[in-house]
């Protein structure tokens, strides 16, 4: 059976070019040699779209687009008989702040000579290779968005009131309207925390601290823990218990488990991220385009691809709640 | 302390990089090199840049300024006179590689405040070569970007010795090499 036992072997890391452009040499064994074949490594396609289903997509040309929010006072009616002084309703402005975008561009470049010799087609994979880049730091950026959302390494931004996607003691622009909080105790996935978050998202009071009941639409979580999920919501009696009660957990609220989450959190959709209520925005100045680069050199061919744009988020209130799970 | 010197990945051009050319080189023995390292015209001929001393350390005295210096991209084996493609490193130039250190209690982390910092050279008997944050020592390059700012989304698993100690990277730029 020799012949069809192998052991294995490990092979070593290859070193890649030191240089900027793709000559001749960095493919010359491979080119017009015995090589039958030659086979891209693999590295999987990207897909970002259920993160970017979490912001809304908006446009902005500016490099830093300033707004302002405009608050209300306390807008109970009283009773005021007719013929009476009425009573008019306040209001003034908010916070500013500022939604940044930044230029993001990466390029290729190769020889003619190259291009001759070149027999497998390798130079016509820039463009996917270029594609390929941008989707992942796309991917990327809105995974750490919601990584780093409890700012315990800072965060890639800050809200409208200077604090993280979730946070707790929030400020309100009103004068007297109490701080608030969007930021659950870290705790395991069980029926209380999410009674708790539930509650919590009715008691959610508005900027100028008049009540503004929320409830969880959807709830995101690490695929580490869909069992956990997956048992208390299919469970009939209160889970790890001799089940005299009843699970209220049980069935009531969807939930996804997002690949990209690597940090330990959970997340409490309020709404349809995609309306215009959801603070958490793409912000897209250029999409991401594809030009060739003219070097001085006619012999050098290059392209480069290039986007504008970032994240930001205005209030987070209406849209999201959550925290940190306890560790496996 | 101990020294944190694995070339996790070569230092490469990232951007700038000068024009591409064959070169002859010395069919001496001794002048062996791999693809990505650091080469220079001397007499004429591609030669290795190597430390005077200890072929650890390169700084001013092993590339004294106005050196025309090169990143070789082929492998050399020499035994006899040949030509070998090399790329120019300009003054422009831009490099990335790990931050090594030679006394500390994990590889060296990449602040923004060594951002224009000048430093020496490690290059390792592999060849490849990183900047030293324990050399300030007559050096060579500087730093121009740190990858906070270049690879803000750098996994946690990347780039990791066989201690699974993850090293930082920085870019920088050759301080004094020829343009000419």
């Amino acid at each position: 059976m020799a012949l069809f036992t192998s052991t294995a072997s490990a092979q070593s890391a290859v070193a890649h070019s030191g240089s900027d452009i793709r000559t001749q040499a960095d493919w010359s064994q491979y080119i017009n040699t015995y090589y039958d074949d030659l086979v891209d490594e693999l590295a999987g396609e990207i897909d970002a779209s259920q993160l970017a289903g979490l912001f809304r997509e908006e446009s902005q040309s500016e490099d830093v687009h300033v707004r302002k929010t405009k608050v209300r006072g306390h807008s109970v009616a009283g009773i005021n008989e007719d013929g009476s002084a009425i009573p008019f309703l306040s209001w003034g402005q908010g916070w500013e702040h500022s939604h940044y975008v930044y230029p993001y561009r990466i390029g290729v470049k190769h020889t003619r000579h190259l291009e001759e010799l070149e027999n497998y087609g390798e130079i016509s994979q820039e463009g996917m290779e270029l594609k390929d880049s941008v989707s992942r730091t796309v991917y990327y950026a809105l995974a750490d968005a919601f990584n780093r959302c409890l700012g315990t390494a800072g965060a890639p931004f800050l809200c409208y009131d200077g604090m993280y996607l979730l946070d707790s003691a929030r400020p309100n622009p009103v004068v007297g309207a109490p701080t608030w909080s969007n930021l659950e105790s870290t705790s395991d996935i069980d029926e209380d925390a999410l009674f708790q978050a539930q509650l919590n998202a009715q008691n959610t009071l508005a900027h100028n601290g008049d009540r503004m009941p929320l409830s969880i639409k959807k709830i995101y979580i690490p695929d580490d823990y869909d069992k956990e999920m997956w048992t208390l919501r299919s469970t009939a009696g209160t889970v790890g218990t001799a089940m005299n009660d009843a699970n209220w957990a049980r069935g009531r609220f969807e939930y996804e488990t997002v690949a990209e989450f690597t940090s330990n959190i959970i997340i409490y959709t309020l709404g349809d991220p995609k309306s215009d209520s959801n603070g958490l925005q793409i912000k897209w100045a250029v999409r991401p385009e594809v030009k060739d680069v003219n070097f001085e050199d006619p012999d050098v061919i290059g392209k480069r691809i290039r986007l504008r744009w970032g994240l930001a988020c205005d209030d987070p209130r209406a849209m999201f709640r959550g925290g940190a799970l306890n560790s496996l | 302390m101990a020294t944190y010197y694995t070339h996790v990945q070569n230092s490469r051009i990232v951007s700038g990089g000068g024009p591409v050319t064959r070169q002859r080189y010395s069919g001496d023995n001794a002048q062996t090199w791999k693809a990505g390292q650091l080469v220079k015209l001397s007499s004429g001929v591609i030669t290795e840049v190597v430390d005077n001393a200890s072929a650890v350390e390169i700084d001013t005295d092993d590339l004294a300024d106005g050196s025309v210096l090169f990143i070789a991209n082929e492998a050399v084996a020499a035994a006899t006179d040949g030509k070998v493609e090399v790329q120019r490193i300009l003054s422009s130039t831009i490099l990335e590689g790990p931050m090594l250190s030679g006394n500390d209690t994990a590889p060296p982390t990449v602040p923004e405040s060594i951002i224009g910092v000048d430093y020496a050279i490690y290059q390792g008997t592999s060849g490849y070569f990183a900047p030293d944050k324990n050399d300030e020592v007559n050096p060579v390059i500087t730093i121009v970007d740190v990858e906070g700012n270049f690879k803000p989304w750098k996994s946690a698993d990347m780039n990791k010795d066989s201690s699974g100690e993850q090293y930082h990277f920085v870019r920088f730029k050759f301080d004094g090499v020829s343009d000419v």
